[in-house]
């Protein structure tokens, strides 16, 4: 077994429940395709370095599965078929998995890893929103910089 | 390449032919010895010329060149992700081109997955392909 990585960027303004709802659809791809689901890791907003259809910012997820090379070309179809996908670009990890099980346990560990610093991103995220409101019932300038990197805007 | 045109671009390509004519009286090794290795392509001739050429500018200067080491190889525990563009930025030119190998220090191999990872990085936008501000 092969092990892939397809990282898709999906429209920002995407609900929660759309993406659960997209994840969910290519669970059942890779099961049907007799492919090994490892996670999805979700890396939350971020600025693109240039717009893709007018989008300045997309929702950036990273969907790591074991296949022979079957489940890619189905994955990459239901993404490319899916109109809240800006783009998405797969890359083989490693080429020849020996122990399926290990790195399955591995992955849950990862998967759960990720959960907790979705959860501080999106508590941290909700401050900076109420901190914006604040900024702006207070007649502040707004300020624009509001994706999770470290860069200003100007760069 | 033909023989003539190799010859005009070298320079001393007559001299060699004079030396290759009275070899066979010598054995082997003598001031002969880099030619009985067997024949050299003209891309290796230029790239040897090229280091004796380092070599002795670098005499001249001392030890003013430091010797560069592949950051990569010098710390293992340095990986290179595409999906990691901060790590990647140091590699390129704030007008979002690739840093050669030369001015980077990396050796062929991972300035081979640099190279790669940036251009993932690229089509996932989450590094330019080319800076429009600043002009």
């Amino acid at each position: 077994m092969r092990e892939y990585e397809t990282t898709f960027i999906v429209q920002p303004e995407i609900s929660d429940e759309g993406a659960k709802e997209l994840l969910g659809r290519i669970d059942g791809l890779l099961e049907r395709s007799g492919a090994v689901r490892l996670l999805h890791d979700d890396q939350g907003k971020r600025r693109l370095a240039y717009d893709i259809q007018k989008f300045q910012k997309g929702r950036y997820i990273t969907s790591y599965y074991l296949s022979d090379g079957s489940a890619v070309g189905m994955v990459e179809r239901a993404l490319r078929l899916e109109e809240s996908v800006l783009r998405f670009l797969t890359v083989m990890a490693n080429p020849e998995v020996i122990d399926i099980e290990a790195r399955k346990t591995r992955a849950a560990e990862e998967e759960r890893q990720h959960a907790e610093r979705a959860r501080e991103r999106a508590l941290r995220e909700a401050e900076e929103e109420r901190a914006r409101e604040a900024e702006m019932r207070s007649g502040g300038r707004a300020d624009e910089d509001d994706d999770d990197d470290e860069r200003g805007d100007d760069e | 390449m033909s023989e003539s045109g190799f010859g005009g671009g070298f320079g001393g390509g007559f001299g060699e032919r004079e030396e290759r004519g009275g070899r066979f009286g010598r054995g082997p090794g003598g001031r002969d010895r880099d030619r009985e290795r067997g024949p050299m392509s003209v891309k290796a001739r230029l790239r040897a010329k090229a280091r004796k050429k380092a070599r002795k500018a670098q005499k001249k200067k001392g030890s003013f060149l430091r010797k560069k080491v592949c950051r990569f190889c010098a710390d293992a525990t340095v990986g290179i992700d595409y999906k990691d563009p901060k790590g990647l930025r140091y590699f390129m030119t704030e007008t979002g081109k690739l840093i050669p190998q030369r001015i980077s220090g990396n050796c062929a191999r991972h300035q081979r997955q640099i190279a790669t990872a940036i251009k993932r990085a690229r089509q996932l936008a989450l590094m330019p392909y080319a800076s429009h501000h600043g002009m």
